[in-house]
């Protein structure tokens, strides 16, 4: 990280942090506010532009900078810009609305933080920056369901922070330190005894940052609390904290950990398949759509799985790379679209859908757009990243691997395409209208995320170069 | 007034890890009651804590930094779980985990 | 040296397992409070007095008095008694696989670093300083979700 993006992070969290105050001082209005908010979010996209080449590095023992982190940092950032706006337009009627917005910007500079971390302390604080606020974001509304969803939430994270801090020690009574590449180097000349440790720290790593990616044993909190939370909330929480997570994975496994022996590979085939299979056949039955969405993030946690447990492969990292990628735009998208019809049409189920299209045909498309990148139709990004995913899995050796997720993707098409036929093909059958016509400017903001989805369908360039020139800096 | 052991081996420090984490679990799966299912966490966190410690008298000062980070972010995690016990309590009167059952399957 | 280790482990286990099972929440409390207590104990006895004293500052004297306050709001009645033998059995089974890995590592240990103050100061300057800033936002973030909670809490509305 260098000086410049850490003060790009530092003014996201200080807009967060001081805007609600100028609010109040001032007696602004909200749509002051808000000018405030994308005025900060602004100024520090275009430190993190700035910080590409220069700036000093800072603390290269906790941070690092590659063209990875530089550039999911991009889509993390303008993904948070359309979640706020969304926010904001959906939550007009709640009092105090600067502060949950400021809320969410500190949460959102925590989960650009955890992109940077190449140390397992860094990591842990930048993971608590990013899911200790947004416990209080889930209770944006205070209902019984909120908080329930929040109390669920809540005792998972921290049953993760425990289970963090026991894997933490064990690697720390192996390595000695606690930067990736030391506990590389340690675990390459460690005897048999350190390999048994390591086993068992291993394992109960896993179960923290399996909590979360919501992979398959401790996946059962995310569809209860991706549906109670309001829904732009669950965008932020199903579609950005979990791929801003993925990223630090990466590096933990394919650089302390040294993945790329064929050790650990079965284990988390299992795994994968597991997810994929849990969340694909749980989504067929369900009809509320954003619980659909719930379960599907589910599944597109098992297609990132399938990435790790083809570590043997040089195109592996590419493929979780482009996934993370694409899954932020896409799952974030969707969850916003859901957002929009609950709070302008009330819709919440597949058969209130129906005739969709003939109501609103720009909301429509906008979301079919996101619909087939999520379910992997060409020439979206999802499908690059499914592509190399699972060629990925068979240069690793395993095609039974690859077999099944291509059977779950066509698992997946089923239900994705049977919304877009719903709003297509039937008749609308008394769809309200919505109240006033606000609607237009989120829809044009989530519409350039379907927008950015397919272009990263068809310019497939810059992800895949970013990727490979971090693949040559690992170990392999 | 020395009370450090310097010739003990480590195996008190590391039972202590392994049953504070074990009785923390155990209050996590028997779901008494909200408020004891956060002490429940605290519990584990404090014996992951142990044993940072215990490590760092082997192989430097990182440890010891590590715990006190770990210390102060789970007094933070504790502090976010307590206000959503106090708005429960208050608000509709629920301190079970088996009443808050409103989410469908 | 073995006794005095073996009565603090034991008063470690007791609060602990008192802690969960205790009915009457001012014990549970006051369990709480002692085990936190002899955990920094443990700290001192390892050569960190700049630990436990933190550890009795922020969890004995801050986290301890947040419980208080939690219970003196939800009310210190009984509750009711529920087993749960999944629960104990899961427990029992970690508990005999943690004994076993703690003889298994714990008997072979190198002699003990002797850390100075002026030690961890340094390497906290050098290498870690920087975190503090996440830490704080991490608090402002607290403290303005809670605001947000009560604000909404006073009107009784939806």
């Amino acid at each position: 990280m260098n000086c410049v993006i850490f003060s790009g992070l530092l003014f996201l969290s200080f807009g967060g942090l001081l805007v609600p105050i100028i609010g109040n001082l001032f007696k602004l209005s909200k749509e002051w506010i808000l000018n405030l908010y994308m005025l900060v979010f602004l100024i520090a996209g275009l430190l993190f532009v700035y910080g590409f080449g220069n700036g000093h590095p800072l603390f290269p023992n906790l941070f690092t900078t590659d063209t990875v982190s530089l550039l999911m940092t991009l889509f993390v950032w303008f993904t948070g810009a359309v979640v706020l706006l969304t926010i904001y337009n959906t939550l007009k009627d709640v009092e105090n609305l600067p502060e949950i917005l400021g809320v969410f910007t500190i949460s959102l500079s925590g989960a650009i933080m955890t992109l940077y971390a190449n140390n397992f302390v860094s990591l842990l604080v930048a993971l608590e920056l990013m899911t200790i606020p947004s416990y209080y974001l889930i209770l944006a509304r205070l209902n019984i369901i909120t908080l329930e969803s929040a109390t669920k939430y809540f005792f998972n994270g921290a049953l993760a922070t425990g289970f963090y801090l026991l894997g933490l020690m064990v690697i720390y009574s192996i390595a000695g330190s606690f930067e990736f590449s030391a506990v590389n180097k340690a675990l390459a000349s460690a005897d048999h005894l350190g390999l048994i440790y390591f086993a068992f720290g291993f394992i109960a790593l896993l179960a923290a940052l399996g909590f979360k990616l919501s992979i398959a044993p401790f996946h059962f909190y995310a569809p209860d609390v991706y549906t109670g939370a309001p829904a732009s909330v669950a965008a932020y929480l199903a579609g950005i904290a979990k791929s801003a997570a993925a990223i630090p994975i990466i590096r933990v496994f394919f650089e302390a950990f040294q993945f790329q022996k064929e050790d650990w590979a079965i284990l988390l085939a299992i795994l994968a398949v597991v997810t994929m299979t849990v969340g694909n056949l749980l989504a067929l039955a369900q009809q509320n759509v954003a619980r659909i969405l719930a379960y599907s993030s589910v599944a597109h946690a098992g297609y990132l799985l399938v990435g790790f447990a083809a570590a043997a492969s040089g195109l592996a990292v590419t493929g979780i790379v482009y996934q993370a990628a694409a899954y932020v735009l896409m799952k974030a998208g969707a969850f916003l679209i859901v957002t929009l019809l609950i709070y302008y049409y009330g819709i919440k189920t597949r058969e209130q859908l129906r005739g969709f299209a003939k109501v609103n045909p720009f909301m429509a498309l906008v979301f079919t757009i996101l619909l087939l990148s999520l379910a992997g139709v060409p020439p979206t990004a999802g499908f690059i990243a499914k592509v190399y995913l699972f060629q990925a899995a068979v240069d690793a050796g395993m095609a039974w691997l690859a077999f099944i997720g291509l059977l779950n993707s066509a698992f997946a098409v089923a239900y994705y395409l049977w919304i877009i036929k719903e709003m297509y093909l039937e008749e609308p059958s008394n769809i309200s209208k919505p109240a006033d016509t606000s609607f237009v400017i989120p829809t044009a903001a989530v519409g350039l995320l379907a927008a950015l989805t397919i272009l990263f369908g068809i310019w497939v360039t810059p992800i895949v170069k970013a990727s490979l020139a971090f693949t040559q800096l690992l170990p392999f | 007034m020395n009370f450090q052991f310097s010739h003990e081996p480590m195996f008190w420090f590391l039972l202590v890890t392994f049953s504070l984490v074990a009785i923390g679990i155990y209050g996590l799966l028997a779901r008494k009651s909200i408020l004891k299912m956060i002490i429940s966490v605290e519990i584990v966190v404090n014996g992951a804590n142990v044993g940072l410690a215990a490590f760092a008298t082997q192989h430097g000062a990182d440890g010891v930094i590590i715990a006190f980070f770990a210390i102060a972010l789970a007094a933070l995690e504790v502090a976010v779980g307590l206000t959503l016990l106090i708005v429960l309590a208050r608000k509709y009167g629920i301190t079970f985990p088996e009443k808050l059952n409103n989410l469908k399957w | 040296m073995l006794l005095y280790f073996s009565i603090l482990y034991l008063i470690i286990i007791a609060t602990a397992i008192a802690a969960i099972e205790l009915t009457n929440l001012i014990w549970v409390l006051v369990a709480f409070a002692v085990l936190l207590t002899e955990i920094a104990l443990f700290y001192f006895s390892l050569g960190f007095p700049l630990l436990g004293a933190f550890q009795l500052a922020i969890y004995a004297g801050g986290v301890a008095i947040l419980v208080l306050f939690a219970i003196l709001t939800i009310g210190e009645r009984e509750e009711e008694k529920r087993e749960s033998k999944l629960a104990a059995g899961v427990a029992i089974a970690l508990f005999i696989t943690g004994v076993i890995a703690s003889i298994w590592t714990g008997l072979t240990t190198k002699p003990y670093l002797q850390i100075s103050l002026e030690e961890i100061g340094r390497v906290f300057v050098d290498k870690y300083a920087i975190l503090i800033i996440p830490l704080a936002f991490t608090a402002a973030g607290i403290v303005f979700g809670a605001y947000y909670i009560l604000s909404k809490k006073l009107n009784r509305e939806e």
